[in-house]
């Protein structure tokens, strides 16, 4: 087996595992169908190019999940038009995104608005969370300690709660 | 409702897309990246061939010296961009003030270049114009001699075009280095 094949069973078993997650997690960065398809885009490019360099330091997820949080900030940080999702500011709603396809779930879509308000550091610890992932690995993932994990979390979650609450 | 939490985990788990079609996707797009790479590699296999033929043919000293010059700066140009480009897939799988700190120096380091290339295209307008406009009615007639063409409106339309380039290229790095400058104040907020 070439170091090729291996890549390509590995990022099989990725998208396998943590295609559908790496979805929703670019919901959380974008605001409608054009720019999700354009960041899915970005984002299975660079996990498809940084995993020959997966040398086991951490965990697979770990390292997925870094990947696509870089790069979905990267990704807002170049466009224009999401600059203010990526400092947290609320964008209008332009064209028709999550909202549109999940129209009878009103909730779903006001959950997303939600996220896309949290500042980066909380929302990527709030994202993480709603995928199952434990507070110690959210540390490990972000670079900082358990306790300032749990802070983060506890900070996003009110903040979602009342967001939630607001009608 | 019960568990508030569970109820949201329960509704963002609600979007599920289909995986092989995202593996698909990405062998799509890593095809159409391995053709981007092969022309890319193309373009200085041409670059440095035509180059390597004028000094074959030429009898000057100081042409060779030019050549090599160009001929090193392209093969550097190769060379610092495709480093480039493996250190931001390296640095891709760190913490994110690890990575937005790296993104930093990356994008100050373009805006540098970038300025750098300012600075050579002023310095050579500024030389060779006057010269030109001397040199040419004396040794050719006209501005518009083929000979003019090729040695004087190309190259100049060639520095017009690496300027416009340069140009977006750099507000564009501008534009992400105040997002990621902005997103390492509010990383370093966030406990």
């Amino acid at each position: 087996m070439t170091d090729a094949d291996r890549t390509l069973a590995s990022f099989d078993a990725v998208i396998e595992a943590h295609g559908a997650a790496i979805s929703r997690y670019a919901w959380a960065f974008v605001d409608n169908g054009d720019d999700h398809a354009d960041l899915m885009q970005d984002l299975l490019v660079a996990l498809w190019r940084s995993l020959p360099r997966f040398r086991g330091e951490s965990s697979l997820k770990t390292f997925v999940y870094r990947v696509v949080h870089n790069r979905a900030l990267s990704f807002a940080a170049r466009s224009r038009r999401h600059a203010g999702t990526a400092l947290t500011e609320e964008l209008p709603d332009r064209k028709p995104g999550p909202e549109a396809r999940v129209e009878a779930d009103l909730c779903r879509a006001r959950l997303l608005r939600a996220i896309r308000r949290l500042e980066p550091g909380l929302r990527q610890a709030v994202l993480l969370h709603l995928e199952g992932t434990s507070t110690e690995d959210i540390a490990h993932i972000q670079g900082i300690t358990g306790n300032n994990a749990a802070v983060r979390l506890t900070r996003g979650r009110q903040a979602l709660r009342s967001a939630m609450e607001e009608r | 409702m019960t568990d508030p939490w569970g109820d949201l985990q329960e509704l963002w788990h609600r979007d599920a897309p289909d995986a092989p079609k995202l593996v698909r996707q990405v062998r799509r797009l890593e095809r159409t990246r391995l053709w981007s790479r092969l022309l890319r590699l193309g373009v200085v296999a041409l670059g440095l061939s035509g180059l390597a033929a004028a000094v074959a043919h030429s009898v000057t000293l100081v042409e060779a010296g030019a050549a090599l010059v160009i001929a090193t700066t392209i093969v550097a140009y190769f060379g610092w961009v495709t480093r480039d480009e493996a250190r931001h897939y390296e640095m891709l799988s760190r913490d994110s003030t690890s990575y937005l700190r790296s993104r930093q120096v990356q994008l100050k380091s373009e805006l540098r270049t970038i300025t750098f290339t300012w600075v050579i295209i002023g310095v050579e307008l500024s030389f060779f114009v006057p010269w030109l406009i001397d040199g040419i009615p004396l040794h050719f007639g006209s501005f518009w001699s083929p000979a003019v063409v090729f040695a004087w409106w190309i190259p100049l339309l060639g520095m017009a075009l690496l300027l416009a380039i340069t140009v977006r290229a750099a507000i564009r790095r501008r534009r992400e280095l105040d997002q990621v400058n902005g997103l390492l104040v509010k990383e370093d907020l966030v406990p």
